[in-house]
């Protein structure tokens, strides 16, 4: 039995309200870039390491090339569409890692109490003023590049953001009426904690992810034009700009602006989304209060 | 010497007038003609005198301005314009005499070489014999860790057998010796002054006595060398440029804002991509380098170990499209290590036998047929570049790519600065690698000089190619005085190299520098590295 929360009463009323238009664009713009990366090795028209030095720089519009090629004529389109699976894979993963992490931590700390969660709280401290893209290039130093060892630095780096939300709500929703009403009826802590407090925290805790989708998406981006990201020749969008810097200073952009807007859009779409998610629930929640 | 090329290498693009051909003067092209691109041998004298230029290394700030350090880009570019050797290198690559007059070889094992008097250090010494044999001899310490070391592997001894005079005796004769009398293998430092500063020698705080044409005058770490001009050189060609402050942008967009600004005067290795926007605005002038970029056989016990995955390499890289679409018209393809301007003697017959080697050209049907026809060749090789060279992360890539299209697997596996720099010193960070792309130059004209490193046991035959007649031949040349006798060797030397294609040469480069249109009198040479191009450039 789990009992419902105000919060999610209104958020069931809520899906009647229409959805705004930016809403509705960064759903589409992500369905069409997940469809895109899923589907990458039906859709591309060229295999996305196939080079050709004889074409390379080619402008979009070019036959064959509709966002024309690279500085080793690799095709742009089937290279953005290649990377947009490692490109959206490597921040999902953080987002999961993290968010298992920092549900762990935060649930752990508001339910241990005391010494524990003063330990708990001060380790997330610690980590939480640490840059994450630093602990990334540190651990890339220390492992080599390759997107592993990011996405694990990453995912600690962002424990803290999920830890601390959790951890406040877990203590917040702790002292309700419906919780004591779990212990009474003689559930124990851990119980009540993972099969009632946990879903009731997830709307918060999609909302969360969803904004550290998109920060850990620019960070991989980062680590990639850094070279620490991916191993070439595969192509993410981070690399792809890395690959354009002197396409760029040559005067020949579009091989760097075309995944670089990939970053920009996905990174905004997912914002919306997850500012969309993020202020539904708290309006729910205001509500129900 | 020859010496791996940690930065970018020096090349050039497609310069729409070159000074050589705006001015109607220089010579003939040294290197022929790729389309559209004129190499410069000769430009107008500088006639003015300048207060001063600012010069960008565009490999960064040196460690240090000591000469027997002096093997990497960054060093080598301010320093030769600080110390001379004995002799230096003129137009042509020819030795002249700079801290010596003249030299004698009475015997194959025996240099009598007479030192210029009237030489002082900056501060008005006077050098002595004992001050060259401190500098030479200060090189040949394993403790100093002087690159320059190996010049001296058939050395018996240096002294000093007269007034103003020095002998170079071997054990045995090595033609390739009488080169090192020009480069920093025998630069000289004052002896008092180096044993004062100790282990600060060369540093900002101990900095060095030498006899060239600029003395340091100040040098703020982090931001910038100056050099002031030293008036009491012993040259009658006195500099017409008085300060020349070298700043270190490493940043390749940063280096074309500052370029096309005119905040920075000049560079040599001007980033290939700022070309179009550079050769509008001054002098961007292409020279014929000694520099060669190639793949060399690593691991000889993997798929490379079947001659026939070595062939099926040779025959898919893309020669044509490295050179137009890569270098930009800017390099020549290579059919032996050794680029053709690297012949600095029996230039008829080296190119007799440069002409009966394969012309280099991509051939995916043959790669494919290879790679059908062995087993070895399908198995995975890794492939290491420095992704730093830009161009050299295209050229791996298309490698990687034509292979994959040939039935063969090339992992590529890019390394850090340090990493590459650790290749060419220690086996444990070649582990692993199969295939090495990379760069290098000769600093002077003496094809021997790189093909003795693939002799058997030596320390750069990384692959550990053994071949008694290449050996033969090799250790033939080296005692060979008569050059065309010793052409002949070298090239038999050659062609045993390019058939069993322990490394596969892919082009040679143009080196290329960029100055303002107010400045003249630099012509774009590989030798720039070891002689005191500054002193060369005034206003125009």
């Amino acid at each position: 039995m789990t009992l419902t929360i105000p919060a999610l009463r209104a958020a069931t009323a809520g899906r009647r309200r229409r959805r705004p238009l930016g809403v509705t664009l960064a759903v589409a713009f992500l369905a069409l870039a997940t469809v895109t990366a899923v589907l990458a090795p039906v859709l591309a028209p060229h295999p996305p390491d196939a080079t050709s030095l004889l074409n390379s720089l080619a402008p979009p519009g070019t036959e064959g090339h509709p966002l024309g090629t690279d500085s080793t004529g690799r095709d742009v389109l089937s290279r953005i569409m290649y990377g947009a699976r490692l490109s959206l894979l490597a921040p999902l993963g953080v987002v999961l890692l993290s968010g298992l992490l920092g549900t762990a931590v935060g649930l752990l700390a508001a339910r241990a109490g005391g010494w524990a969660d003063a330990v708990l709280s001060r380790g997330m401290d610690i980590v939480f003023a640490f840059p994450s893209l630093l602990l990334a290039m540190l651990v890339v130093a220390v492992f080599g590049p390759g997107l592993t060892a990011p996405i694990c630095a990453l995912a600690v780096g962002y424990t803290p953001f999920v830890g601390r939300v959790v951890r406040s709500m877990a203590i917040q929703e702790g002292a309700r009426p419906y919780m004591e009403c779990y212990r009474v009826m003689g559930f124990g802590e851990w119980s009540v904690a993972l099969r009632h407090l946990l879903p009731n925290m997830l709307p918060v805790l999609l909302a969360q992810s969803a904004l550290a989708f998109g920060y850990a998406l620019v960070d991989l981006a980062a680590l990639s034009y850094l070279g620490l990201g991916v191993r070439p020749p595969d192509a993410d969008w981070g690399s792809m700009i890395a690959e354009a810097r002197s396409a760029i200073l040559q005067g020949e952009p579009w091989s760097g602006l075309l995944p670089g807007l990939a970053v920009i859009l996905t990174v905004v779409s997912v914002n919306v989304l997850g500012e969309h998610l993020g202020g539904a629930v708290s309006g729910k929640q205001r509500a129900g209060t | 010497m020859t010496r791996p090329r940690p930065a970018a290498l020096a090349a050039a693009l497609l310069s729409a007038c070159t000074l050589t051909a705006c001015a109607g003067g220089g010579g003939a092209p040294a290197a022929g003609r790729a389309a559209g691109v004129s190499v410069t041998t000769s430009v107008p004298a500088a006639t003015t005198e300048v207060e001063a230029i600012t010069w960008n290394v565009p490999a960064g700030e040196p460690p240090t301005l000591d000469p027997a350090r002096s093997a990497i880009d960054s060093v080598s570019t301010v320093v030769a314009n600080l110390c001379e050797g004995l002799f230096t290198l003129g137009p042509g690559y020819r030795p002249e005499p700079a801290l010596a007059t003249s030299i004698e070889h009475p015997d194959p094992l025996t240099y009598v070489i007479r030192l210029r008097a009237g030489a002082t250090f900056w501060n008005g010494d006077p050098v002595t014999p004992e001050d060259v044999l401190y500098s030479v001899e200060r090189v040949l310490d394993p403790k100093l860790g002087s690159s320059w070391i190996g010049w001296a592997a058939h050395l018996d001894g240096i002294t000093a057998t007269g007034d103003g005079e020095i002998t170079v005796k071997l054990k045995k004769p090595d033609v390739v010796v009488p080169n090192f009398f020009a480069m920093p293998a025998f630069f000289v430092v004052q002896k008092e002054h180096a044993e004062k500063a100790g282990k600060d020698f060369g540093t900002a705080t101990g900095g060095v006595m030498c006899t060239g044409p600029y003395k340091v005058g100040d040098w703020a770490q982090g931001r910038h060398i100056t050099l002031t001009r030293n008036d009491a050189w012993w040259n009658p060609r006195k500099p017409k440029v008085g300060n020349v402050r070298f700043t270190f942008v490493t940043d390749p967009a940063a280096q074309a804002a500052a370029l096309a600004g005119g905040d920075v005067d000049g560079q040599f290795n001007v980033p290939r991509a700022a070309h179009d926007q550079l050769a509008a605005k001054g002098h961007l002038l292409y020279g014929a380098s000694l520099a060669t970029t190639f793949l060399s056989v690593i691991n000889p016990d993997g798929a490379l170990s079947d001659p026939a995955t070595r062939q099926a390499l040779h025959a898919l890289i893309d020669y044509r499209g490295i050179i137009q679409s890569v270098y930009r018209g800017t390099a020549q393809p290579l059919r032996a290590l050794v680029p053709p301007q690297a012949w600095g003697y029996g230039k008829d017959v080296y190119q007799a036998a440069y002409d009966r080697l394969p012309q280099p050209a991509q051939d995916l049907g043959k790669a494919k047929s290879l790679v059908a026809g062995s087993a070895r060749a399908k198995e995975k090789m890794v492939l290491a570049y420095t992704p730093a060279i830009e161009e050299e992360n295209r050229i791996a890539t298309a490698i990687a790519d034509a292979a994959t299209r040939a039935g063969m697997r090339i992992e590529l596996k890019p390394l850090t600065a340090e990493q590459f720099g650790a290749v060419f010193s220690s086996p444990q960070a070649r582990a692993g690698i199969d295939l090495l792309l990379s760069s290098g130059y000769l600093d002077f004209p003496e094809p021997l000089a790189y093909y003795q490193f693939f002799t058997t046991g030596n320390f750069y035959n990384f692959g550990g190619y053994e071949n008694k007649e290449y050996d033969a031949a090799i250790a033939a040349a080296l005692v060979t005085a008569d050059d065309a006798a010793r052409a002949r060797q070298v090239a038999k030397a050659q062609a045993i190299m390019a058939k069993d294609l322990v490394n596969i040469p892919i082009a040679t480069q143009y080196v290329n520098v960029y100055y303002g249109s107010h400045l003249a009198g630099l012509v774009p040479r590989q030798s720039y590295l070891n002689t005191p191009w500054a002193a060369g450039l005034g206003g125009a």
